[in-house]
């Protein structure tokens, strides 16, 4: 009797520990599914259920619904029409709602809605307190670019100076980096003549910013330009000027030729050296490589050294390969291309590349195309280089198609 | 006193254990979690997004695009960081949402003109675009198409996400321009990478009308690999891709699928990544998989399982099947020389493990081009040096000679007479 008792008892135990290990399972389940749900379960804490028990239903309407977008988006990167649906429900908030709100967004979750969410958050609190946003934002550890851009380009909309005071004296490199642009922005507009002093007295850190901000609006039109012009003759000396002229090329690239002379007559004008409007016309022809045959290569000048032709005609290669191969073929230019495939080929072979690994068939291709030409310009020369070629290379240029073949 | 003392220690045993029991139990509910167990679908939410807004303005103002332009600018002007300038932004939208097709045509002209010289500008156009492309999406593409810096396929891609019906139709449609011909495929891509969260049985569909190849964004491979890497985090979405890639038809994007999926698998999943692991060995195993593609297909698979620091296993289950083979497809020569390049012992330990045989030399030689890329002459002489085919070994010989010969011709000397000398001995 005493032992049947016993087994009930253990048996009782037994199925009560059961139950809890079940509970538990079922628990750490639950808790995984929902961190894991949709755009992730809100940041839960006591102190906000009874905050939340106390709110009057009506006050809790907006973020109510933020949360119901928010899980709606989920995983997916936000259209257009859900971000605007994002904004006309936080367009609307208070402080006290930005906070709310702020606070129950998942912390540990690189999500693009809930970056999004951050974002417009910190924007609409900086439209509303501008100063306390932004200390909030240089505060939370997990703060991204898009919250801080948005604070400071709401900030700016109202105080810009205030702004960009306060990135400038906030000791985080975020900061001050995101108002350096809107101080150039801001005192380029004031005066572009004292633009540059004023930042080296204030903020010298965004100088680079003013200039290259006024490299861009030579494009604008020809009446500021001289101005321009002059005040970066000025500003930056000769032997930092490489720097600014890219930026330059970049921006006339696109243009129509005859506004880009019109520039570079400009720099003339206004005291620019010739050796800075030489490499202005190079640089350009490096980002925006002309259609035709490269000038140095027509020049019949015997004074042109044999390496600048060379490497001219490797770039077009590199940018044009049909048209620089034909061009070398009726011209029978053994010289250059033999120089040319000798130089990819030594890439290659310097390379990781081998037969059957992608990422470099363009180079082959090169190679192969080229070496064809080659040969029949010259070709006992060809055969002979060819012969000096490692079998990995030697086998890559003869076969017709080896990138058919992707094993080695 | 004893009994009492005992009864109390084996109790207290028996509360730890349980306790440790909960633990486990819990613990491997979250991992059951992160698997995806008991999760058939994705459930639908409801859509709660409101739909466009159609706006009203009065008609037959023949100045309204030239005024909304002057407004569009200064407002774009005025802002510092446009895209996250919420409420200008909000702004632009309206504006744009209350202009025709002709108008917002004739504002994008007016923009143009100046866009390319000023790149503040930039962002507006491609407002102005987005706005355009759902009135007009023939002309918007056409004009968006003459600069890259435009995007016309990332318009595609925003457009397909809010009205995936719209996008597909003209897509298909008989109004799909001539000039733009050639970029139907890319569009299609662009139009996928808006779609393949949204509609997964819309996106399956569209998907088998690609082309094999493109590049890697806008390609059939490059849509895969981004639509696997999006599955990940949604166990049931995954498993709908990884059996839909299973029937396309085409073992590579099973192959492109895998990659993605097994480079970016969550740490924290184990359960989920062994699962997914003893089902891909099935699949690799399947008729699904042509002779002539097998050894690309399971070089692949194999491949990122070693990025994966599955590398034995799946090395072991390699050798088994290709130990005779003296070729190693192109993924498994990435492969096996970044996982040189991590850990070159627990490498030269692999190898010295392997008994003799083709693969084994072939694989050897793989690791010799990015030896020489990086430098490390000496070590690839003594990997050459382990080749024991001479077929084999002979390339690997030549590209070192060459490249090292160029880079320190002392040392490659040195390096040639210890090797006669060795052939001499032998």
């Amino acid at each position: 009797m005493i032992s049947l008792n016993l087994f009930q008892r253990r048996s009782r135990l037994l199925l009560l520990a059961l139950l809890g290990v079940a509970v538990a399972v079922w628990s750490g389940y639950r808790a995984e599914r929902r961190t894991r749900d949709a755009a992730g379960a809100p940041e839960i804490s006591v102190q906000r259920m009874v905050k939340r028990l106390v709110t009057p239903a009506a006050k809790r309407a907006g973020t109510d619904r933020l949360e119901e977008l928010r899980q709606a988006i989920g995983r997916k990167f936000p259209s257009s029409r859900e971000t605007a649906a994002l904004w006309s429900v936080v367009r609307g908030f208070s402080v006290e709602e930005v906070k709310m709100a702020l606070g129950t967004l998942p912390k540990e979750s690189d999500l693009r809605v809930n970056g999004e969410i951050a974002s417009m958050l910190y924007y609409r609190w900086a439209q509303l307190d501008p100063e306390t946003a932004a200390a909030a934002a240089l505060a939370s550890r997990e703060i991204g670019y898009l919250s801080f851009s948005a604070v400071v380009a709401a900030w700016s909309q109202v105080d810009p100076e205030a702004a960009i005071r306060w990135g400038r004296d906030s000791g985080s490199d975020l900061a001050r980096n995101s108002v350096r642009w809107l101080a150039a922005r801001k005192w380029l507009n004031d005066d572009p003549a004292t633009a540059v002093s004023r930042a080296r007295a204030e903020f010298p850190e965004a100088v680079p910013n003013v200039l290259r901000h006024l490299v861009t609006m030579l494009t604008d039109g020809p009446e500021s330009r001289p101005q321009v012009l002059a005040i970066l003759a000025e500003e930056i000396p000769e032997e930092e000027r490489s720097r600014y002229l890219s930026s330059l090329a970049y921006r006339t690239g696109p243009l129509d030729p005859a506004r880009v002379e019109e520039i570079a007559g400009d720099m003339a004008a206004a005291g620019w050296s010739d050796h800075s409007i030489q490499e202005f016309h190079e640089v350009l022809q490096r980002f925006f490589p002309v259609q035709g045959t490269p000038p140095v290569l027509e020049r019949a000048d015997p004074g042109t050294g044999r390496e600048d032709r060379e490497s001219a005609y490797r770039r077009w290669v590199i940018a044009r390969p049909e048209e620089a191969l034909a061009w070398a073929e009726s011209r029978g230019e053994p010289g250059l291309i033999s120089q040319a495939v000798n130089e990819f080929a030594d890439n290659l072979l310097a390379s990781n590349w081998s037969p059957g690994r992608e990422g470099h068939g363009r180079t082959v291709d090169l190679v192969r195309n080229q070496f064809a030409v080659w040969q029949r310009l010259d070709a006992p020369a060809a055969e002979t280089w060819l012969a000096t070629m490692p079998a990995d290379l030697r086998n890559q240029v003869t076969t017709a198609t080896p990138e058919d073949d992707a094993t080695r | 006193m004893m009994p009492r003392a005992k009864k109390v220690l084996s109790t207290a045993l028996a509360l730890a254990l349980l306790a440790g029991l909960c633990w486990s139990g819990r613990e491997a509910g979250k991992l059951m979690a992160r698997a995806g167990w008991f999760q058939q679908g994705t459930a639908a939410r409801e859509a709660v997004i409101p739909g466009p807004r159609h706006a009203t303005r009065p008609d037959g103002d023949p100045r309204a695009a030239a005024k909304a332009l002057r407004r569009l600018r200064f407002l774009s002007e005025g802002s510092v960081f446009l895209h996250t300038d919420w409420e200008t932004l909000a702004e632009i939208r309206t504006i744009l949402a209350g202009l025709s097709s002709e108008e917002l045509a004739e504002v994008f002209d007016g923009l143009e003109k100046e866009i390319l010289a000023y790149s503040g500008l930039h962002l507006l156009a491609r407002e102005v675009l987005a706005a355009w492309i759902t009135l007009d999406p023939t002309a918007a593409l056409l004009a968006a198409n003459r600069t890259p810096r435009f995007g016309a396929e990332s318009l595609v891609t925003g457009w397909a996400m809010d009205d995936p019906a719209g996008a597909l139709g003209w897509l298909d449609g008989g109004e799909f321009p001539a000039e733009l011909a050639d970029k139907r495929n890319e569009f299609r891509a662009a139009a996928l990478h808006g779609i393949f969260e949204r509609d997964f049985d819309l996106a399956t569909t569209e998907f088998l009308k690609l082309e094999p190849g493109g590049d890697r964004w806008l390609g059939r491979d490059g849509v895969m690999s981004s639509w696997a890497s999006r599955a990940l985090q949604d166990p049931a979405l995954r498993e709908q891709l990884v059996a839909f890639a299973k029937t396309t038809g085409r073992p590579e994007d099973h192959a492109r699928m895998n990659e993605s999926l097994l480079r970016d698998w969550p740490q924290e999943d184990a359960l989920g990544m062994l699962t997914y692991i003893n089902d891909l060995r099935e699949y690799q195993e399947s008729a699904a998989i042509p002779a002539d593609k097998r050894p690309e297909m399971d070089a692949t698979a194999v491949g990122v399982a070693i990025y994966r620091e599955y590398d034995r296993p799946a090395l072991e289950w390699w050798m088994e099947r290709y130990a005779d083979s003296p070729q190693v497809p192109g993924p498994l020569q990435d492969a096996m020389s970044q996982w040189q390049q991590k850990y070159p012992d627990k490498v030269s330990q692999w190898f010295a493990e392997q008994p003799a045989s083709p693969q084994r030399d072939a694989l050897q030689a793989s690791l010799v081009p990015s030896l020489i890329a990086s430098g490390k002459m000496e070590d690839a002489a003594q990997v050459i040096g382990n080749i024991a085919d001479p077929a084999i070994r002979q390339p690997a010989l030549e590209r070192l000679d060459y490249v090292w010969s160029r880079k320190d011709a002392d040392a490659a000397a040195e390096w040639r007479a210890g090797l006669s000398e060795a052939e001499g001995s032998r």
